[in-house]
């Protein structure tokens, strides 16, 4: 059965600076099928699909809408085509009402029908069954909720290609379930569904058909049905042979460095954890579950909660006031840009904002000390930059997570809260920065708040899952049983 | 529909593109001189040649280009934090009326060879002093300090306005608004017959120190990382509020002192005409300065040839020297395209016709 395509994309080509993210890329869409774009974190899957959802213009190539040749400007022409996406960050006004922020922007005439636009509203919940209460603030929605709104913000404008990307990073697994039941309904209506991932089995499990895509290019495109081996797409979509089993012989955990008792937050439920010098403890869960609060309460951002943290056997309050606190423990945030560096200033003074007091002289900044022990770094992290002048915000995400990292790693802390560390990188930086884990826990404890599940069974010595502010539970990585069972803790099960 | 796409271009480039605007604006504004039945280039050549006539009109540029540059730098000081400072007018009358009040009053209990200092000291008293009430708004109930520090401009203009029209005014001035003239020994000294005072090299060598504070020191280096992104100042668990308040008040300071200095050096007495808008044409000079406080002067000396120009214009050819403001704005907006445009490219795209 081959229609003719609802969309086709020819040639499709965009540079961001010297980073090729698509490169002439063809890509054909029909209605009525499920089509996942696979490919790992920077291999051009979101660059394509904000091209078609008219977000970012390409540089070159063409867009026909049913052999049409159409230009889409602005996401508005691309809504009035009936292409729309649903971002990996929503795009909704937390202040205002389920149902306000579905029919903002579709109001017919000048008058708000409240009533008629909810029974709208509520007849599309109903028919995908979604649960959802039309009528909550955005703001007291959960991560799963709050997608459904932006999916249903598609399907009250009748559109007919949806795209979402990486829908699933911010579910559990029985939400996946639901989005997943939702999607396929819309398919057999006609309608065309995008599904970005980089995960391959739920690629495997939702689709019709797979685009591979790697370094901006389509690499491959299969039936999802004639997909014999998983192991030969993921060959594919990586281009080598991933070593992911680069599980490190144990090492015997020494002193105690993280120690919470009863800790109760705005969104944190009695948290106990302990962590020693020579372990990589894994806090998964889905985001959104009090990851954040838990550390901004460790590293110090907070200090409004119940309960007591004791870091290298002190009082946090009293840890953070001494000078210990200046090396003993380090924070890899997952903000790189935002709140890790400052964009604007260049790097010597970014490898300094954690590192001050290592280069004084007298009553001033040693900034050509700063500058050489730069250097040093550049080559032992491998960090490709032209210079030290440069801006931070012109270097690429993993070679700025390199530079926090050497920075990080520079001031030998004996602890360390490493959150999302690998993401958005490429598979070879990825690989470097789990390399400089492991070799950091051999003088340090690692808390590592990951959303990546791979990554933490690959890192961790300990797993605890979060969900809903509450612990449920905590094993060691190698307990196989508890393992199969990540996805029950993560959807809150005990 | 026309969209800006991202270029990299060489410097000379990106400075002809600022001279061509520059030009235009010159060019547009020519036309309107030409409607007005005024011949333009005559006005032009009046603006630009007036002040290098001759030595003295040279130094009036200069004149005026010192409370522009303290003006400017207080608007920097407060930019370089992360801060907006619109309050500049304001602190500068209150650092007038604090040194006023001084040389009026208070010379009396001091010696007469501290008395210049005291009176400088008091101006940037008044000045960090109508500073402070934004930024602690700012800092305990998180009000706005853009909102905050422009109001309080109305408030220090009347306050100054009953001062010299009320309790401060000069029992002998025939009715003259405006207080006695201060004693010789606040008078700030002049130099080489003309209005320059030593206020000037005051001004440079603050700008020349705050420059290397910023570049060398520590307490420097925080403040960059604050003005630059406060969540990576929060990350590396710097003490914010107390450097914010600290470098609020020093541009508070900072305004105060041109305000001493217009009073101590020019005018000599409290008096009409001191709020003439030194404070808002900082931020265009600070604008203009990129952050960068030794740009500082050159920019403030352009403007200040403008300010010259255009009151010969206004005695010769009748036109409010106000279009001075006009002429200033063409150039701001001829600066902003410009940067715009050394950072992008103007391109045409086809829009789906439905």
């Amino acid at each position: 059965m081959k229609m003719n395509p609802l969309v086709s994309l020819r040639n499709i080509s965009k540079s961001y600076g010297s980073v090729r993210a698509n490169d002439k890329i063809n890509l054909d869409i029909y209605p009525g099928q499920i089509l996942a774009l696979l490919g790992e974190n920077g291999a051009g899957k979101s660059t394509l699909m904000s091209i078609l959802a008219g977000k970012s213009l390409p540089d070159e190539g063409e867009i026909y809408y049913q052999g049409q040749r159409v230009f889409l400007t602005s996401e508005k022409d691309s809504l009035a085509l009936g292409i729309g996406m649903v971002y990996q960050h929503f795009m909704l006004i937390e202040e205002m009402q389920v149902w306000e922020n579905i029919a903002l922007g579709q109001e017919e005439g000048f008058w708000v029908r409240k009533n008629k636009i909810k029974e709208k509203i509520k007849d599309l919940i109903a028919q995908y069954d979604f649960t959802l209460d039309v009528d909550a603030r955005v703001k007291d929605l959960s991560m799963g909720e709050k997608q459904r709104v932006e999916i249903l913000k598609l399907l009250y404008q009748d559109s007919k290609i949806l795209i979402l990307d990486e829908p699933t990073s911010v579910l559990t697994p029985q939400e996946t379930e639901k989005l997943f039941a939702g999607l396929r309904k819309m398919a057999r209506e006609g309608r065309a569904v995008i599904f970005i991932s980089h995960k391959l089995e739920e690629v495997l499990e939702i689709s019709d058909e797979v685009a591979i895509l790697r370094k901006g290019q389509i690499v491959d495109r299969v039936a999802t049905r004639d997909i014999a081996s998983p192991k030969e797409l993921a060959l594919k979509m990586v281009g080598r042979e991933v070593l992911l089993d680069l599980k490190p012989r144990e090492i015997e955990p020494k002193e105690e460095v993280l120690k919470l008792e009863n800790v109760w937050g705005e969104k944190l439920k009695n948290i106990n954890l302990s962590l020693r010098r020579g372990e990589i403890l894994a806090l998964v869960g889905v985001a959104g579950n009090g990851q954040q609060e838990l550390v901004e309460i460790i590293t110090g951002l907070k200090r409004k909660y119940q309960g007591k943290v004791w870091l290298f056997g002190e009082e946090a309050r009293l840890f953070f006031d001494s000078p210990k606190s200046r090396d003993y423990l380090a924070y890899i945030p997952e903000d790189r840009l935002g709140m890790a560096t400052c964009p604007e200033l260049v790097l010597t003074e970014n490898f300094l904002l954690t590192l001050r007091h290592h280069f004084q002289k007298g009553p001033l900044v040693d900034y050509k000390g700063a500058e050489r022990d730069l250097w040093s770094k550049i080559e032992e992290f491998k960090i490709k930059t032209p210079g030290t002048h440069l801006k931070a915000r012109q270097l690429s995400g993993g070679n700025l997570q390199k530079l926090v990292l050497a920075r990080e790693f520079r001031r030998e802390p004996k602890l360390i809260i490493a959150e999302q560390p690998t993401q958005g990188l490429d598979i070879g930086a990825m690989q470097e920065v789990w390399k400089l884990l492991l070799k950091a826990r051999e003088k340090a404890g690692i808390l590592l708040i990951s959303g990546d599940l791979g990554e933490a069974l690959s890192l961790a010595d300990r797993i605890a899952v979060i969900f809903a502010g509450e612990i449920v539970t905590t094993f060691s990585s190698r307990d196989g049983e508890k393992v199969a069972q990540i996805g029950f803790f993560m959807a809150g099960g005990k | 529909m026309l969209i800006l796409r991202p270029r990299n271009i060489s410097l000379t480039k990106k400075i002809s593109i600022f001279f061509f605007l520059v030009l235009s604006s010159f060019l547009i504004f020519a036309l309107i001189l030409f409607f007005l039945k005024k011949n333009p280039l005559l006005i032009y050549k009046t603006i630009f040649f007036t002040p290098f006539y001759d030595f003295y009109s040279f130094s009036e540029v200069i004149v005026k280009s010192t409370p522009l540059i303290l003006t400017g730098f207080s608007v920097l000081i407060a930019i370089r934090i992360g801060l907006w400072n619109i309050g500049v007018e304001g602190q500068l009358v209150l650092g007038a009326i604090f040194s006023s009040i001084f040389s009026l009053y208070f010379t009396k209990y001091f010696p007469s060879s501290t008395h210049l200092f005291f009176a400088l000291f008091f101006s940037l008293v008044g000045g960090a002093l109508w500073s402070f009430f934004p930024i602690i708004l700012k800092l305990k109930w998180k009000i706005n300090e853009i909102i905050s520090s422009l109001l309080l401009n109305y408030v220090a203009i009347i306050l100054m306005e009953h001062l010299y029209f009320g309790p401060l005014r000069d029992p002998m001035g025939f009715g003259f608004p405006g207080t006695a003239i201060f004693p010789q020994s606040v008078w700030l000294p002049r130099l080489w017959h003309t209005r320059i005072s030593i206020a000037l090299f005051i001004v440079l060598a603050l700008i020349l120190l705050f420059y290397f504070f910023l570049k060398k020191t520590p307490t420097g280096y925080k403040i960059k990382v604050i003005g630059e992104n406060p969540k990576a100042a929060q990350y590396a668990h710097f003490k914010q509020k107390k450097l914010l308040l600290a470098m609020f008040l020093l541009s508070g300071a900072m305004a105060g002192l041109a305000g001493g200095e217009e009073v101590l050096g020019i005018h000599r007495r409290l008096q009409q005409g001191l709020a003439i808008g030194y404070g808002y044409d900082g931020i265009i000079a600070a604008f203009l300065a990129q952050k960068n406080p030794l740009l500082l002067p050159l920019v403030s000396i352009f403007l200040s040839i403008l300010k010259v120009g255009a009151e010969e214009v206004q005695s010769v050819f009748h036109l409010s020297a106000s279009f001075t403001q006009v002429l200033e704005g063409f150039i701001l907006l001829a600066f902003l395209m410009a940067k715009t445009f050394s950072e992008f490219k103007l391109t045409r795209v086809k829009t789906v016709k439905n």
